[in-house]
């Protein structure tokens, strides 16, 4: 998102001057623009009412919410600690990929995308079954004797992690997939050629070179990461909240406008991360041509 | 598997010798090179031409390298390298598309190799800088390779090869990508530079004017074998195929008759049921063979002139003639077979038309035969 905003401004201006085939994007910036940005305006406004006319108010409670910071900075490192889980797991997945047999590509991209066709919430339930008490994984392994009673899995932080890498897995594999695949490998050969050994010409070519890819991947999970509701709400403890399910609280106490203001609040921080991501990005050679 | 290199950058270095012994290369059932044997001499300019699909740059891969040899072992300098991961043979190398490094600066590309051997930043700039000099690009130390020209980012790609002062110097197709100009130019630096640097060169080309200008020694590969070595000039005067014949320069296939031997290396041929005097290799042959006669070796004359009559001559009809400014192209018939003919265009030189009659003559070491 903050990647392509920084290219398409370049390649825009020179599609403005020579293409009318850029009056195709107006249908799409029509529905953004009914579906998205008015939806974001009124919910901005809403965060501004108070009983008696415009305030502040709701952005100052919001603010001096202990609980609200509390929240964030539990939303900020699970989405942190997931981006990074993604990148780590994704990484190698999408290498190999990139590198392997036609045929093994498409059925190992298949099974990359596969999650993508159940709904999150059943995903969600399976995880339930999966992590419960009672369930697949605690049942095996008191059945083969590792453990003598079943361990608290489920309503914990690491089934947090693990049902959302799950789910946000393919958002770093894709993104990755691509920049690999039209990677030009002759570029690793020069670097063994040079005297570079595998790890190194991983660490000084490889890498740097897939840094757009990693940088898509990190943006796409991080911000999934931030919305997410129902996975946390569902496998997650009582100290894990994060702030979609705060929202959510405040909604249903018909608090619109703390809910409001919250959201912006985290709209807000979400695009000066992005800002900063896309600046440091922009910083790598690659990105400036 | 660093060498001990020569610090001064244009000073001579010692090539290394290079050898190939029984070589085979398969991918599945398909053989790409058969037992293949090859001996590349210190500080040597050796070209491997050949059509695609010919092994050259398969074989240039497995020296590197980045390809296994199905069999067989390499050489370089008595040491056998068959097993050697590419980062441990210290050989430089020139991809077809330079493969410079995007994300690298001009200077970070090429002390690239250096900065693998903890050599000091000082070290460093001071190499890079003295093959920037040599490369003809100070002061674009700090460009981006896709800031360059072609002809830039091969300098850049050269520079980078021979920094760590390796004993070899591979390159695939280096000059394709370059317009035709620019490509001569280059060919020219190589050289240069292969004089400067003294160390061994090995050159892929399916150009076979780029191998001819550059090489002292040019390797004809032909389906995975090595279909003939020698000069330049030997190549080009003496194939020993039909194959080497076409795929170097022109050439007028006739087929003759072997009827006898004439003087040593000579045979007497039968074609148009006249008997020629054809210069062959040793041995002794009999039956159907081909000859060779190259279109520029051929004089032309209206076969109403007199001549002298040392070689072979023959008669026909001009049946077509094309102006090439440097020189004019005719079609002769002889007797249903049709001869190309390079006349050099000189004031002076008499010009035939279509539908008249010609005399083609040619010297006897000019008319060859081959397998």
């Amino acid at each position: 998102m903050a990647l392509t905003k920084h290219s398409s401004r370049r390649r825009g201006r020179a599609v403005l001057r020579f293409d009318r085939t850029a009056l195709l994007i107006l249908p799409l910036i029509a529905f953004i623009a009914l579906f998205y940005l008015t939806p974001v305006f009124s919910m901005l406004l809403r965060s501004l009412e108070s009983g008696e006319g415009w305030s502040l108010s709701a952005f100052r409670a919001v603010l001096s919410d202990g609980a609200f910071w509390r929240v964030m900075q539990i939303t900020m490192t699970i989405s942190l600690i997931t981006t990074v889980l993604c990148l780590l797991l994704g990484y190698p997945l999408a290498y190999f990929i990139a590198r392997t047999r036609t045929s093994v590509a498409n059925i190992l991209l298949l099974l990359v995308l596969m999650p993508f066709w159940t709904s999150i919430l059943v995903r969600t339930y399976a995880w339930m079954v999966l992590l419960g008490r009672r369930g697949v994984i605690n049942d095996t392994l008191v059945n083969i004797g590792l453990l003598e009673r079943p361990m608290q899995l489920l309503n914990t932080r690491t089934a947090v992690y693990i049902a959302m890498v799950h789910v946000l897995l393919p958002f770093v594999v894709l993104p990755l997939y691509a920049t690999l695949k039209s990677f030009d490998w002759r570029l690793v050969d020069a670097a063994k050629g040079l005297g570079a050994g595998p790890f190194a010409s991983f660490r000084q070519v490889t890498l740097p070179l897939s840094m757009p890819g990693v940088a898509a991947g990190a943006v796409l999970v991080f911000t999934l990461s931030i919305g997410f509701y129902i996975t946390p709400a569902l496998v997650g403890g009582p100290r894990d909240m994060m702030i979609a399910q705060l929202i959510e609280t405040q909604v249903r106490g018909f608090n619109w406008n703390i809910a409001a203001a919250m959201a912006v609040v985290v709209l807000a921080a979400v695009l000066v991360i992005c800002a900063l991501f896309a600046r440091i990005v922009a910083l790598n050679p690659l990105m400036r041509r | 598997m660093q060498r001990a290199g020569i610090t001064e950058v244009t000073g001579k270095r010692a090539g290394a010798a290079i050898k190939f012994e029984g070589i085979h290369k398969r991918y599945g059932s398909s053989v790409a090179i058969e037992r293949l044997d090859l001996d590349v001499q210190q500080g040597e300019f050796i070209s491997l031409l050949g059509p695609s699909g010919s092994g050259k740059s398969t074989l240039l891969m497995m020296l590197a390298g980045f390809e296994q040899v199905s069999g067989g072992r390499i050489l370089i300098d008595d040491c056998d390298v068959t097993l050697l991961p590419p980062e441990r043979r210290g050989i430089g190398m020139v991809f077809q598309n330079y493969a410079l490094f995007p994300h690298m600066t001009v200077a970070e590309n090429i002390g690239f190799s250096l900065r693998q051997t903890r050599t000091s930043k000082a070290v460093i700039r001071d190499k890079v800088s003295k093959m920037l000099d040599l490369v003809q690009l100070s002061g674009f130390e700090n460009r981006y390779p896709q800031q360059l020209s072609g002809g830039q980012q091969q300098r850049v790609a050269i520079a980078r090869a021979v920094v760590f002062d390796p004993p070899v110097l591979l390159m695939d197709e280096p000059l394709s990508a370059l317009d035709k100009q620019l490509r001569e130019a280059m060919q020219l630096e190589i050289k240069s530079l292969h004089e400067r640097l003294g160390i061994t060169f090995i050159y892929v080309t399916h150009d076979q004017r780029e191998a001819l200008v550059m090489s002292d020694r040019v390797a004809l590969l032909n389906d995975g074998k090595i279909e003939q070595i020698g000069s330049p000039r030997d190549l080009y005067d003496r194939p020993c195929s039909r194959f080497a014949a076409s795929f170097i320069g022109e050439a007028n296939f006739l087929g003759v008759e072997v009827v006898g031997a004439a003087a040593a290396g000579y045979y007497d041929v039968r074609m148009f049921d006249r008997t020629f005097t054809a210069r062959g290799g040793d041995g002794s042959r009999r039956g159907p063979a081909q000859c060779v006669l190259r279109p520029e070796k051929i004089h032309l004359t209206a076969a109403s002139d007199a001549l002298d009559a040392t070689g072979g001559q023959l008669e026909g009809t001009v049946t077509s003639a094309l102006f090439l400014g440097e020189s004019l192209r005719y079609s002769v018939e002889v007797d249903g077979c049709s001869l190309t003919v390079s006349q050099p265009h000189r004031s002076g030189t008499q010009t035939l038309a279509p539908g008249e009659l010609a005399r083609l003559h040619w010297a006897v070491d000019d008319f060859l035969l081959v397998v």
